[in-house]
């Protein structure tokens, strides 16, 4: 079930918004349910209690709270990278701030049902994606995380650590030898750090910015390499 | 055993100043997989070996203009350059050769020479060498191959033709040998010379086309700018007007034809002229003149910009990049059936993602690494790509081409957090 938010203060626009969803699900046979709201206040109420959204279609020019606060509400406070937020707005005029929410798409009011369709490609490839899992073995045992909690692994002797979210998981393994498993959003930018770029805040040559605010540096060796990646994994993601 | 010491050792001088002409015509980059030490090394045995063996003029002049061009293949560029340069290069080579042999005593060929000669040889051109690259070649990195090239090329082939019938003709008047020698090694000098200002007022007119581009979309973003202007005035002053008749509709409940009203007001505020408005004035300029001319010149043009508006790149490469690529863009499809463009601007993660897609008919000229517009002007070939790729690795990004199914598709990605 995937559960989609709308979240702007024209009735007419979250109405049509909610149309063209349901029609999008039942042409490609997906199984959703639509909220929506007209005020941010009321939304970041809901998301406070701890209910989640896979996808939120959020006006930039909300009244009280507007748009940008709600994204950095999501991003910074509850520090929820999944939730693949969409942009709406009359004007393709945007603030940089707007982008350090990294949202998934900006859609130019009047919505057209082909930038839905588009959209909606886009996030369903995302979505599905997310789910894989990454297997580990420790002590005998085999472990599963879901590859989207993994912000990075980092080597020291012989030992793997991932560092997710909250907690710090150490097993005995070879980085390059997982380097080569991972899906494509996972990036060697050093001989001992493996990152998920879903975490990257601010991309420059030298070093990466992470969503918590640590910086990492890449290693003059994996320079072209890391540029490669960029090519080919963000440009997948925002096409 | 003497001559093997003098051959040897001359010719080892010869193949570094070989090296150091190269560099005055070639950027560094050296075409991938092809060892530099070995091609050198290989031009001196060849070299040494075909003069140790025969001791003939017409295989030395052959070896060794062949053996250039084998060195010049190590270095990027085009074909036609490349040919240009061998001829310069032997050319300067050859002239000093016969001027220092002469200056010493009458040869006869095939016959044994001054043994000082070779060293008088070698010191002289590296004489003329030094004095190009200090004072005559000044745009060393201009990677293209310079307009009226077979013209160039014509004053040291003909050289190098005098000089040898001049030789092989057993003429044993050393006056007359000295003087043309001099005479035309002063001639192919100039030459450099002419290439250097070739090069030059090439590149000038260039960066003419550049600020021209960079004036005409200043001019047309401020006719954007006013027209929304003038648009806003209007409507605001007539807004009484509109209101008093928009409520008289709807005292009467006359839904549709209120409806149609408002879409007349929207579309007197949608100002045709302005396809993009990002507020970042440098990527508004340019996309807005280049996109409408495109729209005027091809059937279906689309487009999506999605950045901020304070992005960190200067307007001027904007305007290199953009310019450049969607004026290509705009001509190649032009040309084809389905006149075709879309452009495709994202910022993500401090990174600009740029990709411009354009249908295209006529056989794509491809050469070496670098595409080709299909513009016919002399010399433009390629160019303006050039000077992209330039810009893109002034900002560390990356640049890929491809052409399949009649669609040209550029990709560029920049880095936009060089500052900080």
């Amino acid at each position: 079930m995937l559960l989609i938010g709308i979240c702007d203060d024209e009735k007419g626009t979250c109405t049509q918004l909610e149309n063209l969803l349901y029609e999008y699900g039942k042409r490609h046979g997906i199984h959703m349910q639509v909220n929506t709201w007209y005020t941010g206040e009321t939304l970041c109420e809901f998301l406070k209690n701890g209910s989640t959204l896979d996808m939120l279609f959020l006006d930039i020019g909300l009244i009280t709270t507007d748009g940008i606060k709600v994204g950095s509400f999501i991003r910074d406070e509850l520090e929820n990278m999944e939730t693949a937020i969409v942009y709406i707005s009359s004007s393709n005029n945007y603030a940089m701030r707007l982008f350090r929410i990294q949202p998934l798409d900006f859609l130019i009011k009047p919505i057209e049902p082909e930038q839905i369709e588009d959209v909606m490609n886009r996030a369903m490839k995302r979505y599905i994606k997310k789910n894989q899992l990454f297997e580990y073995h420790f002590r005998g045992n085999c472990f599963k995380i879901p590859y989207k909690d993994i912000v990075y692994f980092y080597s020291d002797n012989k030992n793997i650590n991932i560092v997710l979210k909250d907690k710090k998981i150490q097993f005995r393994g070879k980085l390059k030898k997982i380097a080569k498993d991972v899906p494509n959003n996972f990036f060697l930018i050093h001989q001992s750090y493996l990152i998920n770029s879903d975490f990257v805040m601010e991309y420059s040559y030298e070093k990466i910015k992470m969503q918590n605010g640590n910086e990492l540096n890449i290693s003059q060796r994996y320079r072209k390499q890391v540029k490669e990646q960029i090519m080919n994994s963000e440009w997948e993601s925002i096409k | 055993m003497l001559d093997i010491f003098t051959t040897l050792s001359s010719n080892l001088f010869r193949t570094f100043i070989l090296k150091k002409f190269m560099t005055i015509f070639f950027t560094e980059e050296i075409e991938k997989d092809i060892n530099e030490k070995l091609v050198y090394i290989s031009f001196f045995a060849v070299t040494s070996l075909i003069h140790l063996t025969f001791h003939f003029p017409p295989a030395n002049i052959l070896t060794n203009i062949f053996m250039i061009y084998v060195v010049t293949q190590i270095y990027k560029g085009d074909k036609k350059k490349k040919i240009l340069i061998t001829i310069l290069i032997y050319g300067i080579n050859m002239i000093c050769d016969v001027f220092s042999v002469y200056s010493f005593a009458n040869y006869i060929v095939g016959e044994e020479y001054s043994q000082i000669s070779p060293y008088v040889t070698v010191l002289l051109i590296s004489v003329c060498e030094f004095i190009i690259e200090r004072f005559v070649i000044k745009k060393r990195y201009a990677p293209f191959t310079p307009p009226y090239w077979h013209i160039l090329i014509l004053i040291p082939l003909i050289s190098i033709g005098i000089l040898f019938v001049l030789l092989m003709n057993n003429l044993n008047n050393r006056i007359i040998l000295i003087s043309v020698s001099a005479g035309i090694l002063y001639i192919n000098m100039l030459i450099f010379y002419l290439y250097n200002a070739i090069m030059s007022a090439y590149l000038k007119l260039e960066e003419n086309n550049l600020f021209e581009r960079q004036v005409e979309s200043y001019a047309n973003q401020l006719d954007v700018l006013m027209l929304s202007e003038e648009k806003n005035r209007a409507l605001c002053h007539d807004m009484k007007h509109h209101l008093n008749e928009l409520m008289m509709m709807a005292t009467n409940h006359e839904n549709d034809e209120i409806i149609e009203y408002i879409k007349n007001m929207q579309m007197f505020m949608t100002n045709a002229k302005e396809y993009i408005n990002s507020g970042n004035k440098g990527i508004d300029s340019i996309l807005n003149y280049m996109l409408s001319r495109a729209n005027k010149n091809l059937t279906k043009v689309e487009y999506k910009i999605n950045i901020p508006k304070e992005i960190k790149i200067r307007p001027f490469d904007l305007n290199v990049i953009f310019g450049n690529l969607l004026e290509n863009a705009i001509v190649a499809a032009e040309n084809s059936e389905r006149k075709w463009l879309s452009l495709w601007v994202y910022y993500k993660k401090g990174m600009l993602f740029i990709e411009i897609k354009n249908s295209y008919n006529q056989i794509l000229k491809k050469r070496g690494n670098s595409y080709l517009s299909t513009k016919e002007e002399v010399g433009e070939h390629g160019i303006g790509l050039q000077n992209v790729s330039k810009v893109v690795s002034n900002y560390h990004g990356s640049m890929q081409i491809s052409d399949e199914n009649s669609i040209f598709d550029v990709k560029i990605i920049l880095y936009t957090t060089l500052d900080e």
